[in-house]
C-alpha cells in the first residue's frame, strides 16, 4: 500500500512530527540518451529502507497495457490502487528531460528511502530500476547515469 | 537457323524483358533507395528544430512515419520523405480520435490483449499520499513537464 510504510515510518520515528510536518520541494530531472527509439515510458517512485514500495512520483506514458514493461515499479506498486492518481503524463522522447516536482516530507530524507526509475522503450529492452539513488540531504545535486536509456538523473531539494 | 526459331526466340526474349519491367509496389508511398535515406537521428533533430515533441518514429510504406505534438501542442501524425525529410502528409488529431488511432497503430505491431487504459494527461496538485490521522501528506506531487 502506498501509504502503509509511510505511516509505519511516521509512527515509528521518535522525532515529534508537528501538525504541519516540514517538507522540502524536490525537483527530479531525468535526461534521456539519444537511444534511437520511440518515446520512453518511465516510472519515478520511492522505496523505503526495506525496499518496499513507498509511493509513485510520476509515470510517463499513457497506455496502461505497457506498464508491465516498467517491471519493478509495476510489481512493487501492484497493491496501490491510487498509484496513478494525478501522476501520469506523456512518454518522453529521446534526448528530452522529464522534470517532476513534488513536496517530500523531511522524514523521508536520510532514512533509507531510495528514488528509483524504471524505463522502457517499445521494441527495445526493458530497463527496470535503471536508476536507484538514496534520498538524502547530501545526495541532492549529484548526477547519476543510467546504463540504457537514462543519460543522467539529478534531484534538487529546497 | 530457320525463321520459326528466330521468331520464337524473339518472343521469348521480349516476354522475359517485360517481366523485369516491374513498377514500384502498389503499397509504397515513397520510393527512395536505401543509400539516400537520412538517419533516425536526423529525423529527431529536424523535429526538435521545429519544436515538435516526437512520440514515435517508424518506417512504413517506404517512408518515415512520425507522430507526436507540434510546437503548439497539437497531436499529429506525419509522413516524411526519407531522403529530404520533407513532410509529404500531415494529419492532426481531433479530441476523441486519439485513443482509437493509437490503438490501431500499436495493435498492428503487438498481439497482446488490451488491459485497462491508463489515464492520459496530468492533473497537477492532485496526487497526495495522505495518511488518515497523520498531520500532512508525506508525498505531494505538484506536476511534471518535459523539456
Amino acid at each position: 500500500m502506498k501509504t502503509f510504510s509511510i505511516a509505519a515510518l511516521l509512527a515509528a520515528t521518535t522525532l515529534a512530527v508537528p501538525a504541519l510536518a516540514q517538507s522540502r520541494t524536490v525537483t527530479l530531472s531525468t535526461t534521456l540518451k539519444n537511444y534511437g527509439g520511440d518515446g520512453a515510458y518511465l516510472a519515478v517512485y520511492l522505496t523505503d529502507a526495506q525496499g518496499a514500495y513507498a509511493g509513485t512520483l510520476w509515470v510517463a506514458g499513457g497506455k496502461a497495457k505497457y506498464y508491465k514493461h516498467l517491471g519493478d515499479w509495476n510489481r512493487l506498486s501492484a497493491g496501490d490502487a491510487a498509484r496513478l492518481d494525478g501522476v501520469t503524463g506523456a512518454s518522453v522522447g529521446e534526448g528530452r528531460t522529464l522534470k517532476v516536482t513534488a513536496d517530500l516530507a523531511d522524514a523521508l530524507f536520510d532514512a533509507g528511502y531510495e528514488i528509483r526509475i524504471d524505463a522502457a522503450v517499445e521494441d527495445m529492452r526493458d530497463s527496470p530500476s535503471e536508476v536507484r539513488v538514496p534520498l538524502t540531504s547530501a545526495g541532492a545535486g549529484q548526477p547519476v547515469a543510467g546504463r540504457r536509456f537514462i543519460q543522467s538523473f539529478t534531484y534538487q531539494a529546497q | 537457323m530457320n525463321k520459326s526459331w528466330n521468331r520464337a526466340g524473339a518472343c521469348l526474349l521480349a516476354v522475359s524483358l517485360a517481366a523485369f519491367a516491374v513498377p514500384a509496389t502498389a503499397d509504397d508511398d515513397c520510393d527512395v533507395p536505401i543509400e539516400r535515406w537520412q538517419t533516425r537521428e536526423a529525423v529527431t533533430a529536424m523535429a526538435r528544430q521545429k519544436g515538435w515533441d516526437l512520440k514515435r518514429v517508424k518506417i512504413d510504406d517506404g517512408c518515415y512515419e512520425i507522430s507526436g505534438e507540434d510546437a503548439e501542442g497539437r497531436a499529429f501524425k506525419a509522413k516524411l520523405d526519407p531522403a529530404t525529410l520533407e513532410v509529404l502528409k500531415i494529419k492532426y488529431r481531433r479530441r476523441g480520435d486519439r485513443d482509437r488511432d493509437r490503438d490501431r497503430d500499436r495493435d498492428r505491431h503487438r498481439d497482446r490483449d488490451d488491459a485497462a487504459r491508463g489515464a492520459p494527461g496530468a492533473a497537477p496538485g492532485a496526487a497526495t499520499a495522505a495518511v488518515p490521522g497523520a498531520p500532512s501528506p508525506a508525498i505531494s506531487v505538484s506536476g511534471a513537464r518535459i523539456e
